[in-house]
């Protein structure tokens, strides 16, 4: 039996995730802002500290996997909520727990997105995100700027923004017995997409799903989440530092010429 | 054919674009270099009908001015991501039904 701990796990991709790992028999912490065995909101430095703290509690002998799934997409409207919690909420976290992951040589997964390859992304936000680390100095650009005509930029840049941390701390990590890598799903049914408006809709249909082609659907949180128990498993141990596009295909679809 | 193409390309219709294709066509676009963007490599009909509703629907891609040449041929004006330049799309082949097997855009 492993002990996983999984951000977001009350709903869509991290409920998913926590009931396939679950379902093999694993010890899983569900931490989450509504209703998680652990409570906490990790836009907050007070949130994470608590988190960080409850798991080395619970966890004296180490975890097995760290998975990061807590997040909000630009239709939350609010600029400091999307960088505090897509980036700064999974980066912080998992850099606290990096002890107990290697006590048990474990794994991690942060979720990304595969907006990160359509350039989209406010790729000064993603410098100032890796090379500074001060929240508190990008919370307040924030305040400068537009939340409508930012917002998906400043979503795309927070995803990219982890999985390049994700890239670059992936070797040293590795070498001390931890493996760390992204998933980068598409358009995914969940709580946030039922919210769409019909315009908002269209655009979102916009971005094809190959496996999917001729139904007017989304991906279903368990294509990712299945994903995602793989990464952590045993069976991809020879895995690290990869962004893994989870997408039905998407992303090949649009960027075939990208190969690396 | 060529008329269809247009048509469908000007009106932003990606599924009428798609039914001019047979089922292993093959889209080679050699213009979207010039503006900075990557080509296009878009391979079999239900790729070309999604690929075109992304570039369709988020005006990535706005084609204008078109001018037939002759049968299998027409220049016109393509925007990519708002930058324009004038190409050519030529139509390289055919299947056994007459649909599109290979079509080439390049800079005219």
């Amino acid at each position: 039996m492993g002990i996983y701990a999984v951000t977001g796990g009350s709903s869509g991709i991290g409920a998913k995730t926590v009931e396939y790992l679950r379902a093999q028999g694993h010890l899983v912490y569900n931490i989450d802002i509504n209703g998680g065995d652990i409570t906490a909101n990790l836009a907050s430095e007070e949130g994470r500290t608590h988190v960080i703290e409850r798991l080395h509690a619970l966890c004296t002998e180490g975890m097995d996997g760290m998975i990061c799934c807590a997040g909000v997409s630009n239709n939350c409207g609010n600029l400091k909520l999307i960088v505090s919690l897509n980036y700064f909420g999974a980066v912080r976290l998992v850099e606290g727990v990096f002890d107990l992951l290697a006590k048990r040589k474990g794994a991690c997964v942060v979720v990304a997105s595969n907006t990160i390859s359509q350039g989209a992304a406010r790729m000064d936000v993603v410098d100032l995100l890796n090379n500074q680390m001060d929240e508190e100095r990008v919370l307040r650009l924030m305040d400068r700027l537009d939340v409508k005509r930012e917002a998906h930029a400043m979503y795309v840049a927070t995803k990219y923004a982890v999985a390049r941390w994700m890239r670059r701390v992936s070797a040293h990590w590795a070498a001390n017995g931890v493996r760390i890598n992204a998933i980068a799903p598409g358009n995914v049914e969940t709580a946030m997409t039922a919210k769409l408006s019909p315009q908002e809709r269209v655009a979102v249909m916009a971005l094809p799903i190959p496996t999917l082609y001729g139904e007017e659907k989304l991906m279903d949180p368990s294509d990712i989440a299945s994903s995602i128990v793989f990464l952590v498993s045993q069976q991809a141990h020879g895995l690290n530092g990869i962004v893994l596009f989870c997408d039905g295909g998407t992303d090949a679809l649009l960027n075939s010429e990208k190969v690396y | 054919m060529i008329e269809k193409y247009i048509a469908a390309m000007t009106a932003g219709d990606s599924k009428a674009l798609a039914a001019l294709f047979s089922d292993k066509c093959r889209y080679f676009d050699y213009c979207p270099v010039g503006v900075n963007r990557t080509n296009y490599h878009v391979y079999g009909r239900a790729c070309i009908d999604m690929f075109f509703h992304n570039k369709f629907t988020f005006r990535t891609l706005v084609v204008t001015d078109p001018v037939i040449e002759n049968e299998n041929t027409a220049n016109f004006l393509v925007a990519y991501g708002g930058t324009y330049l004038c190409a050519r799309a030529t139509i390289e082949s055919y299947d056994e039904n007459g649909l599109i097997r290979e079509l080439t855009v390049c800079p005219a």
